[in-house]
């Protein structure tokens, strides 16, 4: 039992980690496209952290297949969402950031 | 469509009416709990799997259940790995992006499959999914151009393609635009 | 263990409180729509920590609730406020499809 909070503590922490990392990245990546990765990459993975840390807890198989349904909505409307803004943003002609030294290409 | 609706019950109706009601009822027992009123939501879920059959009929492509654990093992894994990548690049101080726009031809038969494969993509390690022009090229932006976003997006299409028994296209080697 | 629920829970918060940051820095329509996804993501994961920390069932179907109205935001954005050339909307290229319990086969 020791054991199982143990890891339960870890999956939750890591899962906010992650968040946090999201965030960092939403505020120091150079353009929209790259925000993007940061914001559904690192974001979903926080979530399914979180949700594998909430599973240890949880008290019934409805409820542990609830939250698992939770993840993957979340997954796939962050996907697609990440997906539209970035063809919006292609449309629109906003240009990808370019990394400034550019040596082989 | 109204016409399609009114077809007969031919092998694949009937398939697919199991389907989804199985994922239905799967629904209605996780949503309503440990209090399942199943006299409510047997009915339900039988009239919604019609009206669905209705609504949107039987597809060209069927989902494996059975092989579903493979790709969410595949699925994990690399959703592990992009947030790896991701977080490494997000705090190194040096910011490491290269980022590129790269143009891939697709394998995958237009619908369903190209749909999984653009929202898995996003979802790996430093690719993301950004237009799909004529079913067959898609567009994908790269965090670095360094990284086998080629090899990546190819090892992707073939889990997708074996989620929908479709590896059959994929012996022969890459031909990639 | 309702210490680190806890701690979680306002680590959420202060993640959340940065992503504004993003809001009022912009530059684009876009960058401020992507603070709104990750106040999606971030609050279904405070709601599930809560509704474990405080023995609130139900807060889990408003976390429900709330990853499936956070793409709805971003999708109504893109196909109202922000939409590209109206010519290259009426083309081919579909968007994935959307729908939760159907999403696994092809509307022909």
């Amino acid at each position: 039992m020791i054991l199982l909070d143990w890891v339960q503590g870890a999956l939750l922490l890591s899962g906010l980690g992650f968040f946090l990392v999201g965030t960092v990245g939403l505020l120091r990546f150079p353009d929209v496209y790259t925000r993007v990765h940061a914001l559904t990459k690192a974001d979903n993975l926080g979530l399914g952290l979180i949700v594998f840390g909430l599973l240890i807890g949880a008290d019934s198989v409805p409820v542990a297949l609830k939250l698992l349904l939770i993840w993957g909505l979340a997954l796939i409307a962050s996907a697609t969402a990440g997906y539209l803004v970035a063809r919006a943003a292609r449309r629109r002609g906003v240009r990808p950031w370019k990394a400034r030294n550019w040596e082989d290409d | 469509m109204a016409e399609q609706g009114k077809a007969g019950w031919n092998a694949p109706r009937v398939r697919a009416y199991g389907f989804r009601l199985g994922l239905l009822l799967l629904l209605w027992w996780i949503l309503s709990g440990s209090t399942s009123d199943w006299w409510f939501g047997l009915p339900l879920a039988a009239v919604t799997a019609g009206f669905s059959l209705w609504l949107t009929p039987p597809a060209r492509f069927m989902l494996r259940p059975l092989r579903f654990p493979a790709f969410a093992i595949f699925f994990l894994w690399q959703s592990l790995l992009a947030g790896w990548d991701v977080a490494r690049r997000t705090l190194h101080p040096g910011l490491p992006l290269r980022p590129e726009i790269l143009h891939l031809g697709l394998n995958l038969p237009p619908g369903a499959p190209t749909w999984w494969l653009m929202l898995t993509i996003s979802l790996l390690p430093g690719t993301l999914s950004v237009r799909l022009h004529d079913q067959q090229i898609l567009e994908v932006h790269c965090l670095d151009s360094r990284l086998d976003v080629a090899g990546s997006v190819r090892e992707t299409e073939v889990q997708i393609a074996r989620l929908y028994g479709l590896q059959a296209a994929f012996s022969s080697g890459g031909d990639r635009a | 263990m309702n210490g680190l629920l806890e701690g979680v829970a306002l680590g959420l918060l202060v993640t959340l409180a940065l992503g504004l940051v993003r809001i009022w820095r912009g530059p684009t329509v876009a960058d401020r729509m992507l603070a709104a996804q990750l106040f999606g993501t971030t609050g279904v994961a405070l709601l599930l920590v809560l509704a474990e920390l405080q023995r609130m069932p139900a807060l889990r179907d408003v976390a429900l609730v709330l990853a499936l109205l956070a793409v709805m935001a971003v999708l109504a954005f893109v196909a109202r406020v922000w939409r590209g050339d109206p010519d290259e909307e009426r083309g081919g290229d579909g968007a994935p499809a959307m729908d939760d319990d159907e999403g696994f086969e092809d509307p022909r």
